[in-house]
Parts: C-alpha cells; sequence; structure tokens
C-alpha cells in the first residue's frame, strides 16, 4: 500500500513542478517583451513598468522569478490586477459561485450520466442505448459555448423555461441552466463510460459465480457489477474537473455569473495579463491536487491496487 | 495484415456514417481552400440597413446584425478553423510520434523518463494552458500561429500514449524481433517495421485531435483570444451571442457548421477505428 | 427409482449470426447422494455446457436450451418459475469453477463473498455470516482462516483461491456439487491437495459430486462413474474399473491409448488423428467416424444409438463386438 502511495505522491510533486513551470516559462519567456504582454494593446506606463518588475520579480534570474511566483500562488499572496485590485479579493469574492455552479453540474453528472449508463449497458443494443449512444457522441463534438450559445438562445430567450443569463434574486436556481451546459460533455462522456464499463462487467465470471450462489439479478447487477463498473467512472469524474475548469470560463462568460471563470473571461478581454496569469496558475494548481487525490481514491476503490 | 485492413475496409464501405462524416470533411476542405467558388459575396460587406434581415435573393442564410452575410461569414470563416486544425494536429502528431516512439521502442528508462514527461504535460489542461500561450504572445500580430503553437505543443500527450501502446504491441511481434537479431539498425526497425503497423491507431487519434483543435481554435476564438481581423466561425458565434435576444440565425449557422465539422472528424476517427478493432467484430 | 440429479436427453444450441452450433445433442446422466460422476472430454466436447445449462448459467443469448429435462429432487428445474430455480442454485447444487481469480469478484473480501448468500438467503447477520465464514475456510483447510477472511481474493494463492471458491460453493449445503475443472488452473502438487479435499467434504456430507476434467489421471483415482462426452454427446457410460478394462467405445479406447503410461516402453504414444467436428456442421451416422479406426459403412450414415450392456452404456455400432471381444 504504502510503496504505491509514495511512488504516487512522488509522480504528483514532479507533476506538479514541472506542470507549473511551464506555464510560467510560457507566460515569460515566449513573449518579446513579457511586461508589454501583461499589458496587453495598451502603452505600459513607466511607473507600471517598475511595479509589474517588482510583482514578478523579473529584474531577478528566471528559477527565482519562478519560485517567489510559486510561493505566492501557494501563500495566496497574489498580487494586483493591472487596475491596482489585489487579485486574491476579487477572488474570494468570486469562488462560492464557481464553486456552486460545479457542484450541481457534478450532481447532474454523477445523477444522470452513471444510470444512463448503467440503463444502456443493461438493454444494451436496444432504443434507449442506441439513442444515448448517438446523442453522447453529438455532444461530445460541440464544443461547450456552442451548446451554451444555443441553450441561451433556445430555453432562455425563445422558449423562456430559463432566465437567460445570471440574476442574483433567483438564488440557487439561476445556476441550473449554465449547470446543465457545464454538465453535458462530463455528462455524455461518463455515460458511455459507465455503459462499457458495465457492459463488460456484465460478462465477468463472477457474474457467473454469483448467480450460482443463488443471488437475484438485481443484487448482481447493484452490488457486484456496479462496485467493479463504477471504479474507472468514479475516478474519470474527478480527473475530469479540468474539461470542467474550462467549461466553467465558457459558461460563466455566457451567462454572466460573475465568478472565477468569468473573472478570468474578463481578464483576457481587458488584457490584464497579472490577473489571467495568476488565475490559470490557481486552477492548475486545484486541477493537480484534486488529479492526485483522484488517484488516490482509485487506490481505496480497487484493493488490487492497494495492495499490489 | 493485408486481410485484415481488407475486412476494414470492407466494413467502412458498407458504413454510412464513415461516408456522411468523410463527406462533410471533404466539403469543409474545399469551403475553407476555396471559398470564392462557394459564395460571390463579399463576407467583409457589412450594410447596416440589411441589419438582422432574413433570407432573401441568394443570401441564403440571411444577415447578422451588422449587416453581414451569414452563409458568406460561414463560408470564409471555414479557412482559419481548418487551418488552424491541420497545422497544430501536424505540430502535436510529430510530437506525439517522436515521444511515443522513442518511450515505446526502447522502453526502460527512456520510457519511464519520457512518461513523467508525458504527465507533467498532462497536468496542464489544454484550454487553460492555451489561453497562457494566446495572451503571451497577443501583443504581436501573428495571426493563427498563436493558437496553432499552443495547441500544438500542449495537445500531444494522449496521442503519445496511444502511440506508445500500439508500438509496444507492434515490436513483440516476431518479423521485428527477426529484424533486430539481423542487424537492422533502430531507426530502421521504427521506421520501416513498427510505425507502418502502429499506423491505424495513430491516423485514428489524430483525425480525432484534428477536430478536438477545432473546437479549441472556436472556443479561444470565442473568448476573444483567436487571430485578430479574421473571420471564425468562433468569433462569429461569440458576436452573435451578445445579441441572442434579437435572433437566433446568426448563432445557429455558424454553431452548426462548427459542430458538423468536428464531429465529423470525431464519427470518421471513431468509424475507422471500429472497422479495424478486431474486438468489436 | 427416482435420482437425485437427472438429466433427459439435454440439447443446447448455440445460435450465431448465421448458423447454430449444437453443442449438446441429448445427454442423459444421473447421479446420486454420495456419489462421484466424471464427465470427461476434450474441450469442446460439451461438459462445462453440460455443468452451466444444470446450473442454468448459460449465457443466453447466444446458448439456448432446445429441449430435455433437468430433474434435481423429482422437478425439472428447467420449467421451474424463476425464483423456485434461484432457491435451488447454491442451496441444491453448487458449482466450483476452473479459475478461483476470475470466479470472485475482486473488490469484495473472500470472507464477504463467502458469506454473501447467508446473509441474503438464509438472513444471518454480518457477525453471524463472517463467522460460519471461517469456519467454512477453516473447513476447507485454510491456514490462519480467522485473519484471511479479510482479504481479497488477488492476496491468496492459486490453491488456496480455490479452497476459498470451495468454502462458497460449501456455504449453503448444497446436495450435488458440480466441480468444473477445479484443479486444471494449478500446479500438479496443489491439484492432488485440491481433489484429496473434495472427496473428503463430498464423504463428510453425502454429497453427490460431478467432477468436469479433461484429466484421465484424476478420474481414475477419484470417480465411481465415468461418463464420455464427445460432439455433445454422452458415447460410453460406466463404472470407472470396466470403463478402464474394458473401453466399449473406440473414442474412450483411443483416448486411454494416448495417455502416456510408466511401462509403455514398447509402444509409440498414440494420439487421435483429425479434430473434434464442428459443431455447426456435424456429420451425419456417429459423429466419431470421421476418426474412428474401426469405422464400418452404417456409422456414416446411422446415429448409434446408446446401447444398454449390462449396466453400463455404449453409443457405438460396434460396442457389442468389443463387449465380446
Amino acid at each position: 500500500m504504502s510503496a504505491y502511495l509514495l511512488r504516487r505522491l512522488l509522480q504528483g510533486v514532479l507533476t506538479f513542478f514541472g506542470a507549473t513551470f511551464i506555464v510560467y516559462a510560457m507566460m515569460f519567456s515566449i513573449a518579446r517583451d513579457p511586461l508589454q504582454a501583461l499589458a496587453g494593446e495598451r502603452p505600459l506606463l513607466p511607473g507600471q513598468r517598475a511595479q509589474l518588475t517588482a510583482q514578478y520579480h523579473l529584474d531577478k534570474p528566471f528559477i527565482v522569478q519562478y519560485g517567489y511566483y510559486m510561493k505566492g500562488l501557494v501563500t495566496g499572496h497574489l498580487g494586483n490586477s493591472l487596475n491596482g485590485r489585489p487579485i486574491a479579493d476579487m477572488l474570494a469574492e468570486a469562488w462560492p459561485r464557481t464553486i456552486q455552479l460545479a457542484l450541481i453540474a457534478e450532481v447532474i453528472v454523477i445523477l444522470f450520466g452513471i444510470s444512463g449508463g448503467v440503463y444502456a449497458a443493461l438493454r444494451r443494443g436496444r432504443v434507449f442505448d442506441q439513442t444515448s449512444l448517438a446523442l453522447t457522441l453529438v455532444v461530445i463534438g460541440t464544443p461547450v459555448f456552442v451548446i451554451g450559445s444555443v441553450f441561451q438562445s433556445v430555453f432562455g430567450a425563445q422558449l423562456g423555461w430559463f432566465r437567460p443569463s445570471y440574476s442574483a434574486e433567483l438564488g440557487i436556481a439561476t445556476y441550473i441552466l449554465p449547470a446543465i451546459v457545464l454538465a453535458l460533455l462530463s455528462l455524455a462522456t461518463s455515460l458511455r463510460l459507465t455503459r462499457n464499463s458495465v457492459a463488460e462487467n456484465l460478462r465477468a465470471d463472477y457474474v457467473r459465480t454469483a448467480t450460482s450462489k443463488g443471488l437475484a439479478r438485481d443484487r448482481i447487477v447493484g452490488v457486484h457489477v456496479l462496485r467493479n463498473s463504477l471504479i474507472p467512472v468514479i475516478t474519470f469524474i474527478g480527473a475530469d474537473l479540468g474539461a470542467l475548469m474550462g467549461g466553467a470560463i465558457v459558461t460563466e462568460s455566457i451567462y454572466n455569473i460573475p465568478g472565477v471563470g468569468h473573472l478570468l473571461f474578463q481578464g483576457i478581454q481587458l488584457e490584464d495579463g497579472p490577473r489571467v496569469v495568476t488565475i490559470v496558475s490557481l486552477l492548475i494548481l486545484i486541477y493537480l491536487v484534486t488529479t492526485l487525490l483522484v488517484d488516490l481514491l482509485y487506490a481505496v476503490l480497487d484493493p488490487r491496487i492497494r495492495h499490489g | 495484415m493485408a486481410s485484415l485492413s481488407q475486412d476494414a475496409w470492407q466494413d467502412l464501405r458498407r458504413n454510412p456514417v464513415f461516408w456522411i462524416a468523410l463527406g462533410i470533411v471533404v466539403l469543409m476542405l474545399l469551403l475553407a481552400a476555396f471559398p470564392a467558388l462557394f459564395t460571390s459575396v463579399d463576407p467583409r460587406a457589412a450594410d447596416l440597413a440589411r441589419s438582422l434581415k432574413g433570407p432573401a435573393g441568394g443570401h441564403w442564410f440571411g444577415f447578422d446584425k451588422q449587416g453581414y452575410d451569414i452563409y458568406s461569414r460561414v463560408v470564409y470563416g471555414a479557412r482559419s478553423s481548418v487551418l488552424v486544425g491541420v497545422f497544430s494536429t501536424l505540430i502535436a502528431g510529430v510530437t506525439a510520434l517522436a515521444v511515443g516512439l522513442a518511450a515505446g521502442y526502447f522502453g526502460g528508462w527512456v520510457d519511464g523518463l519520457l512518461a513523467r514527461f508525458v504527465d507533467i504535460f498532462l497536468g496542464i489542461p489544454l484550454l487553460l494552458g492555451a489561453v497562457v500561450v494566446a495572451v503571451a504572445l497577443s501583443g504581436q500580430e501573428l495571426g493563427i500561429w498563436p493558437v496553432v503553437l499552443a495547441l500544438g505543443l500542449l495537445g500531444w500527450p494522449t496521442s503519445a500514449r496511444v502511440v506508445r501502446a500500439s508500438v509496444i504491441s507492434a515490436k513483440h511481434q516476431d518479423y521485428v524481433q527477426a529484424a533486430r537479431v539481423l542487424g537492422a539498425s533502430h531507426m530502421r526497425i521504427m521506421l520501416r517495421h513498427i510505425l507502418p503497423n502502429a499506423l491505424t491507431p495513430i491516423v485514428v487519434m489524430l483525425t480525432i485531435s484534428l477536430g478536438q483543435f477545432i473546437a479549441y481554435e472556436a472556443t479561444l476564438s470565442f473568448l476573444g483570444l483567436g487571430p485578430r481581423n479574421t473571420i471564425s466561425w468562433g468569433g462569429d458565434i461569440a458576436t452573435a451571442q451578445g445579441w441572442y435576444r434579437e435572433a437566433a440565425r446568426p448563432l445557429m449557422f455558424p454553431a452548426g457548421f462548427l459542430t458538423a465539422t468536428v464531429l465529423a472528424f470525431i464519427m470518421l476517427g471513431d468509424a475507422v477505428r471500429d472497422a479495424f478493432d478486431p474486438k468489436l467484430r | 427409482m427416482s435420482h437425485l440429479l437427472e438429466v433427459c436427453d439435454l440439447h443446447v444450441e448455440f445460435r450465431g449470426r448465421q448458423e447454430a452450433a449444437r453443442v449438446l445433442n441429448g445427454v442423459d446422466f444421473h447421479v446420486d447422494a454420495g456419489e462421484t460422476l466424471a464427465l470427461l472430454g476434450e474441450s469442446g466436447s460439451g461438459k462445462s455446457v453440460t455443468a452451466q445449462a444444470v446450473m442454468g448459467i448459460l449465457d443466453t443469448p447466444p446458448a439456448f436450451v432446445r429441449s430435455g429435462k433437468v430433474l434435481f429432487d423429482g422437478r425439472n428445474l428447467l420449467e421451474l418459475p424463476l425464483a423456485d430455480r434461484r432457491a435451488a442454485r447454491g442451496a441444491g447444487i453448487a458449482m466450483v469453477f476452473q479459475d478461483a481469480l476470475s470466479a470472485l469478484n475482486p473488490v469484495f473480501r473472500v470472507g464477504w463473498q463467502i458469506g454473501e448468500a447467508l446473509r441474503i438467503r438464509r438472513g444471518l447477520g454480518r457477525a453471524a455470516a463472517r463467522a460460519r465464514a471461517i469456519e467454512l475456510m477453516e473447513r476447507v483447510k485454510i491456514p490462519g482462516a480467522g485473519t484471511r477472511v479479510d482479504d481479497y481474493p488477488h492476496q491468496f494463492s492459486g490453491g488456496m483461491r480455490q479452497r476459498v471458491m470451495i468454502a462458497m460453493a460449501l456455504a449453503l449445503e448444497p446436495k450435488v456439487l458440480i466441480a468444473d475443472e477445479p484443479t486444471t488452473a494449478l500446479d500438479v502438487t496443489v491439484q492432488a491437495q485440491i481433489m484429496d479435499l473434495l472427496m473428503e467434504l463430498k464423504n463428510e456430507r453425502g454429497m453427490a459430486l460431478i467432477l468436469i476434467t479433461h484429466d484421465l489421471g484424476v478420474v481414475a483415482e477419484v470417480a465411481d462413474r465415468i461418463a464420455v462426452m464427445y460432439a455433445g454427446r454422452i458415447v460410453e457410460q460406466a463404472d470407472v474399473h470396466d470403463l478402464y478394462r474394458r473401453p466399449l467405445h473406440p473414442y474412450t479406447r483411443a483416448l486411454l491409448d494416448s495417455v502416456p503410461k510408466l511401462r509403455a516402453d514398447d509402444a509409440p504414444l498414440k494420439t487421435i488423428a483429425g479434430l473434434p467436428p464442428n459443431l455447426a456442421r456435424i456429420p451425419p451416422g456417429c459423429p466419431f467416424h470421421p476418426r474412428c479406426s474401426m469405422e464400418l459403412p452404417v456409422c456414416r450414415e446411422q446415429l448409434p444409438p446408446a446401447l444398454d450392456l449390462g449396466g453400463r452404456l455404449s453409443a457405438c455400432h460396434r460396442a457389442q463386438e468389443l463387449l465380446d471381444a
């Protein structure tokens, strides 16, 4: 058990520093003038130039710059946006909304992705199975921003089923349409994954054994098959957080939800380099920590890995 | 092997999905290469008098808010998507091939080292990484290249894993072992013996990623990070989204074309994989 | 007199897209309490399918029972309502599978799996089921059963895993135990231990044991009666001593001749020429005739019926001749 954990943790640490280093390097070494890139097309005032140089320690050697930058990220010293506001303050306000949105989306994914997948696997080749396979393929092939825009136009503006953009006074209800949009891609993928996994496990030898013990089919599917089938699905849903975050940028900007994704979107529109780099780095950080946790969860769920 | 690919071709020939997907792909390539064949309307001719007007004489899809001809915009928008898709797939494909071949063929510490390298790049969600690259290069007028570079340099790790896996399975075939015993060089074994036999899954993977790169390009354009002064589906969808309360048509047409293109590449890849995958027979 | 388990004229086919393979073509046998019957045959002869049909665990589709009866305690299992059929599994007839690693569920503890039927079918509590699982594991001689009860299948050696399988099959105290090649996947030394254990348990509990195997050595040691299968039929059935002393079917003879003997210094080892028939296209007449060394013209045209030759059966046109010789 400890050997797997240790190896996985070491890999996680390596990936963590490697990935953040690459992101940092991309931001500050591809551009001809990183300071100008941070400010986009607007002219940089001499004062701003000095302030940015200090904020990112651009007068120090590259590896030292990276060290400062990581230290800031981990300790929450995120520096200021180009307009002078502390990025940490902006984020503190935005986080709860993004988390609410993502949680609702996850619930939708788990509820419909898994049950749909199990149902499709149990009726392989029938109408539901065929339809869901076709529909999920369409969803997988459609960029999130297209689904978001089309749903906003159709279900928001034309049919009027939902308020087409964020309104705080609606409370949690305002997140439903955006959360559906955000969830769809993961839902489609996890439905297909669940279907294939359950279908494969239904043919496993241990199902025969369970049948010959005189167990009812419901129990065999609900306990034996499900427990085995869900291991890859749960790890997928956890690891899919990266896609969910990318989707949150798009979804929040379409529906004007003032969350982290929207903050990032605004940063891009306003060519506010510091804000964009900081938020992206933070999101990647969260992503890396989550994938590590998911790998550990995998070991908890699958005894073969745990006692490997 | 020959009979397997013949069987696969027999399967493909009878699969309508394959032909539909191929048809859409070919159509999109034609749109990208020769837009003038499909429309004589200037996609940049704005006429506010026609703002949001419906279809009329020769303007099949009607007009958008600024009075652009939507059909013409959609036709000319294909080029940026296709170019970004093709070039970023080339970069990502070459990287994935090099890394996957080396890791799969040499194994041992080379494989271990490259695996960590792949892990690191997989740790960067593609859209987020691409945002950083696009922002870093935003000050300069580089056209489609920042997006191509971002997708090409960050979008290879999954394909590299596919290449590695197929190389490993090809490596253990008898004729490869034979070539090695006969003293063929590593390069020769890799290029002449292993690569041709590992090609199908790689081509399938790259076809699917081409579709995905097109989706990412459109997403970046939608976020305002696409090439400037270029007509693109993503950009037009972003503009239309701003007016969604007034009209759906300017949104639906580019969205439909984009989705059809992405789907076509994914379905093409899927169809070829299904035909070649003996497990599903 | 009725038997504990009786299989009558069982036909099973596998339906493919274009053609159907007839894997069982009229299988008849019976087994009584305390008796060991060996189903012997090459792979593809239908012995495992027979076991699965008796248990009711055929993969349907593609497998379908076309006709026949499986009488257990006088009731035809094939016609029972689903719930009664299920009740017969485990408690009436239980099964030990060949590959315990894939037959056990990888993500549950072995004690949980052994006790599962007790909890679900007998309503035992968690603790009671666990205690009973430990007892069963001790009974099948798993050292340290009290701690190993919480281990997972992959943590056991092949032989120990097969003991877990046996403990699980015994949980509901079945009257018939079907062991499908229980030792094929194991090392030779472990094979003997597992067979000894099975025999011991059979004698202790007075169970009927149906042993499915292709190993003539195993059969000679443990079986009371042997049924030899070929192309989905039982071609010869006899008491173990009679069968070994004087096989009355050319296929059985060929099988016995193909076993290496320690003192066989004179003759080279014989093999059976040719392959078993394609079950989708079984030749007319006796299915063994293309490979038979005693073939007559009649063998190509008429399917030989199973002849009763004084308490033993042989489905060969020349069985009487062989008996008289």
